[in-house]
């Protein structure tokens, strides 16, 4: 008697799951966040001024906004050339990263600091981004092991990130990895 | 405390983020503190500084670097907060 119910509701629910029962569902994909309004320059820009130190972070504020200031001294040296500072200063970003992800793993596009005042949280496409670099600069340098490892290391971020929020930011940064992982060097 | 303090070196200064000054007027009427305060109007001051909580309060020392931050309302009346204070003016 008991088995005759449960196959009754087991039938009744596949019948009313919209998959099950012969209709489409609608699946509205929603429109990657664009880059004028989520993207690497205005993510420097908001963390610009007092400069955090490892030994006084204590936040996870603190860790997101320690690793931001690293990347933008990175991706200066990055742009001069000054590859061994830069290799520094990306890897002291990712060590900021690396803290923060252990407590807020999600990128956020509106990640709100206190009522009224949100700012662009992307840690995973930071730390995406730091990758790429190191991978360039390992390649500039004839390392393609190590270049090719840390390129995976970034689409891994990349795809963490455009699971939270999909960004076009994100959608090209895993663009350029995949031609970079595409194009390995023997 | 910002008159027995300001004879030894120290400055008190407050800043108000990104609130009409109408607003910020109208609550210093009704409060009896001598503290100067300044206005962030457009929150440049607050984004420099990476506050995220209100009230967050830093002290600077000499050299210019900030040197302790605490994040809600702190008593710097107490113990523990007129000892950094002395701490930091014993510095030259």
């Amino acid at each position: 008697m008991n088995g005759k119910r449960f196959f009754t509701a087991l039938i009744l629910g596949l019948l009313l799951l919209p998959d099950c029962g012969g209709v489409t569902p609608i699946v509205t994909e929603k429109a990657p966040i664009p880059l004028k309004q989520a993207n690497q320059e205005q993510v420097l820009a908001e963390n610009e001024g007092l400069r955090i130190v490892w030994e006084d972070a204590k936040d996870v504020r603190d860790f997101y906004r320690g690793g931001v200031q690293q990347k933008a001294d990175a991706e200066k040296q990055f742009r001069e050339k000054a590859y061994t500072e830069a290799l520094k200063s990306y890897r002291a970003s990712s060590d900021f990263f690396t803290k923060l992800l252990q407590y807020l793993p999600e990128d956020m596009a509106e990640y709100t600091l206190y009522e009224g005042t949100d700012i662009l949280f992307f840690p995973n496409l930071l730390m995406a981004d730091n990758h790429l670099k190191i991978g360039l600069i390992e390649r500039e340098t004839g390392r393609e092991g190590p270049a090719q490892s840390n390129w995976k290391k970034a689409q891994s971020f990349v795809q963490k990130s455009l699971q939270s929020e999909k960004t076009e930011w994100g959608l090209s940064l895993e663009k350029e990895i995949g031609g970079l992982l595409a194009s390995k060097k023997n | 405390m910002n008159a027995a303090y300001q004879t030894k070196g120290l400055i008190f200064y407050r800043i108000n983020s990104k609130e009409n000054p109408e607003v910020v007027r109208g609550f210093l009427e009704k409060e009896s503190l001598q503290v100067p305060v300044l206005l962030d109007r457009t929150g440049g001051v607050e984004r420099l500084f990476g506050v995220w909580v209100h009230p967050t309060s830093y002290l600077i020392g000499r050299d210019g670097k900030v040197r302790y931050r605490t994040m809600g309302v702190a008593d710097w009346n107490s113990l523990q907060g007129t000892s950094v204070i002395d701490q930091l003016l014993k510095e030259r």
